[in-house]
């Protein structure tokens, strides 16, 4: 008897595509839905895209960051400085909500009233709170250097060809006056909590969509033939604010964010969806390739999200860089693919004191609500 | 008094300075000093120097041909004058170059002073070092002033005048504090060599007139009467702690 299904293919069987392979080598994770290839790519989104951007950047493809370091800045402290995280210094954008505000802020149409934060004497922005060690000295520095920023976030917006964008979490902090919406919680790295002023709202998943559509319209209104890439962060949520256990909130949130950008793929077909999500939390990897504590991902886990979207976005600086899921994707039907390994991939090993210092390269300043939860880490 | 002194470029001037003053025996027959101009500045902010036991040796290929040692092998020295720690013009050069500025003082891409501030330790990383290790040895240090801005500096055509003045301010403060913390003190540019708006006077620029950052005889002279001033302070509080 016919059915749709005879005529899928092995990667729609979950019992021809992952029961039986080790769980890293299971296949087929990802098919591009457009090339890279000469496109300048921008990126921003909650701090797993800082890999993204780095892994573009350090292979050869034509990453574009606006605000460069200073050449003369030590590279070990470049980041420490909110340099080399994304195409320009907006630090971690965790929520839709913020990415639309980024973008109308860019371009002069919303001028939110709270300009600074203060913190041990000298101001924040309070859009990017924790981009640099110390506060600024003076109001008028925060200003100059937020003017600058704003600038040449317009600029990369009409620059990029590929807008690359991780969506991080629902959960977010929005001034009750003009609605504008905060990284981080007033009160938590810098300012003052003021419940009359803030006001936490858990972004629901037409407010995710309505807020993407809006950020998509307005970046394509800038450049008609933009490409959108999105991913969702697959590193939980340090808190929450609802009155969910922080498992629970954090499921809402990454479900949401998951629906929501598989909305936009089906809807538009200049959108892909990279699953770096689904790599690392599927529940057959095991959490394997999560540091301690379950909610960072190990070098191991990147390096592997990477190899996946490296195998179908070739490096313009690797040449003939072959990846083995390259190998299981051109190969028919389950019958004919290699077969499954039992043994444990190098990856499995435990992260080692250096891992550990790698995964503190990626600046997430959302690790800043350690401080704050009572030392219940 | 036998001081060394030793550092960039403007080394020169002093040097002439010091000619000049003995040539008229105007200088002070307490002092010998000894000037080794090591070289282009540039160099500065790469490895120059080793810590040895007593001394630092320079490493610097072509500082070492210079000087091989502070002090020199068989010289003993009261002081050493350094003509290194408040000289702008690298982090000047680098920030033109990526079209870099200060915030509130130009057109390009902004930098917060904090920033700044770690490009500036960055850029004296070795020299600060260098110092720190001759204070260790026992060799007391002080810094001597290079001229500052001058008017036609080729820096402001390229970054406006505002831009230029606030990056030597800033820096030379910067600098400034980082002398304080550890005891060094600074010859300095006499402030009325300077005009209201920061610029150093015309009358002590280089007389070459394509020269638009290096200080002439005059200036030469000048410094060497403070450091004469330094000197004598500084081994009258020496008799004081005898």
């Amino acid at each position: 008897m016919d059915n749709p299904y005879r005529s899928q293919p092995a990667k729609s069987f979950w019992n021809q595509t992952v029961a039986p392979y080790h769980p890293q080598e299971v296949p087929d994770w990802y098919e591009k839905r457009f090339s890279l290839d000469g496109l300048k790519i921008a990126t921003a989104g909650s701090c797993f895209a800082q890999h993204l951007g780095r892994n573009l950047r350090d292979t050869g493809f034509d990453y574009l960051d606006v605000e460069p370091a200073p050449a003369e800045l030590p590279e070990k402290l470049r980041r420490d400085y909110g340099y080399a995280l994304y195409s320009a210094r907006y630090g971690n954008v965790y929520t839709a909500r913020q990415l639309v505000q980024l973008i109308q802020r860019a371009q002069g149409q919303f001028a939110p009233l709270e300009a600074f934060w203060e913190k041990d004497g000298g101001v924040v922005d309070p859009f990017r709170p924790t981009l640099e060690p110390e506060p600024f000295g003076s109001v008028a520095e925060a200003q100059a250097l937020q003017k600058d920023h704003l600038e040449r976030v317009a600029e990369m917006f009409r620059q990029q060809d590929v807008f690359v964008f991780t969506l991080g979490m629902t959960e977010a902090w929005l001034s009750t006056e003009d609605g504008a919406a905060f990284p981080m919680c007033p009160g938590t790295v810098a300012g003052d909590y003021d419940e009359t002023k803030y006001r936490f709202h858990n972004l629901t998943a037409a407010e995710v969509r309505a807020d993407m559509e809006a950020s998509i319209a307005a970046l394509r209104a800038i450049n008609p033939a933009l490409k959108i890439l999105l991913t969702v962060s697959p590193v939980a949520m340090m808190a929450t604010a609802t009155n969910k256990q922080v498992a629970v909130a954090n499921a809402y949130s990454k479900s949401v964010l998951r629906t929501v950008a598989g909305e936009l793929y089906d809807t538009h077909d200049f959108v892909d969806y990279f699953p770096s999500y689904e790599i690392i939390t599927a529940p057959f990897m095991k959490g394997s390739f999560l540091a301690a504590g379950q909610r960072d991902v190990t070098p191991e886990g990147v390096e592997f999200v990477m190899k996946q979207f490296m195998a179908q976005h070739q490096p313009p600086s690797r040449g003939q860089f072959v990846d083995p899921s390259e190998v299981i994707e051109r190969a028919p039907p389950s019958a004919q693919r290699p077969a499954p390994s039992r043994r444990p991939p190098p990856a499995m090993a435990k992260p080692s004191r250096d891992d550990d210092v790698d995964l503190d390269d990626v600046k997430c300043d959302e690790e800043i609500l350690r401080a704050f939860g009572d030392g219940k880490e | 008094m036998k001081l060394l002194i030793l550092g960039d470029s403007h080394t020169a001037a002093l040097k002439r300075g010091v000619d000049q003053l003995e040539a008229n025996g105007a200088l002070d027959p307490s002092l010998s000093l000894s000037v080794y101009p090591l070289g282009t500045g540039a160099r500065l902010s790469k490895p120059f120097w080793q810590p040895a036991a007593g001394y630092a040796a320079i490493t610097d290929n072509k500082y070492s041909k210079k000087l091989d040692r502070v002090p020199p092998k068989g010289e003993t020295c009261d002081a050493v004058g350094l003509s290194m720690p408040l000289w702008y013009a690298r982090v000047m050069r680098a920030m033109l170059e990526q079209g870099l500025c200060l915030p509130g003082t130009g057109q390009g891409q902004v930098i917060s002073n904090a920033v700044f501030r770690q490009m500036v330790l960055a850029d004296q990383e070795h020299i600060l070092g260098f110092i720190d290790h001759l204070l260790s040895v026992g060799l007391p240090v002080f810094a001597i002033e290079t001229p500052g801005v001058f008017r036609d500096n080729r820096f402001i055509g390229r970054m406006g005048a505002q831009a230029v003045l606030a990056v030597h301010q800033t820096y030379t403060t910067i600098m400034r504090c980082e002398l304080a913390k550890r005891g060094v003190a600074i010859v300095d540019v006499p402030p009325e060599s300077r005009d209201d708006e920061g610029f150093t006077r015309v009358e002590h620029r280089h007389e070459d007139p394509t020269d638009a950052h290096h200080g002439n005889i005059g200036f030469g002279v000048m410094m060497i009467y403070g450091i004469e001033v330094w000197a004598r302070d500084f081994a009258a509080s020496k008799a004081l702690r005898a």
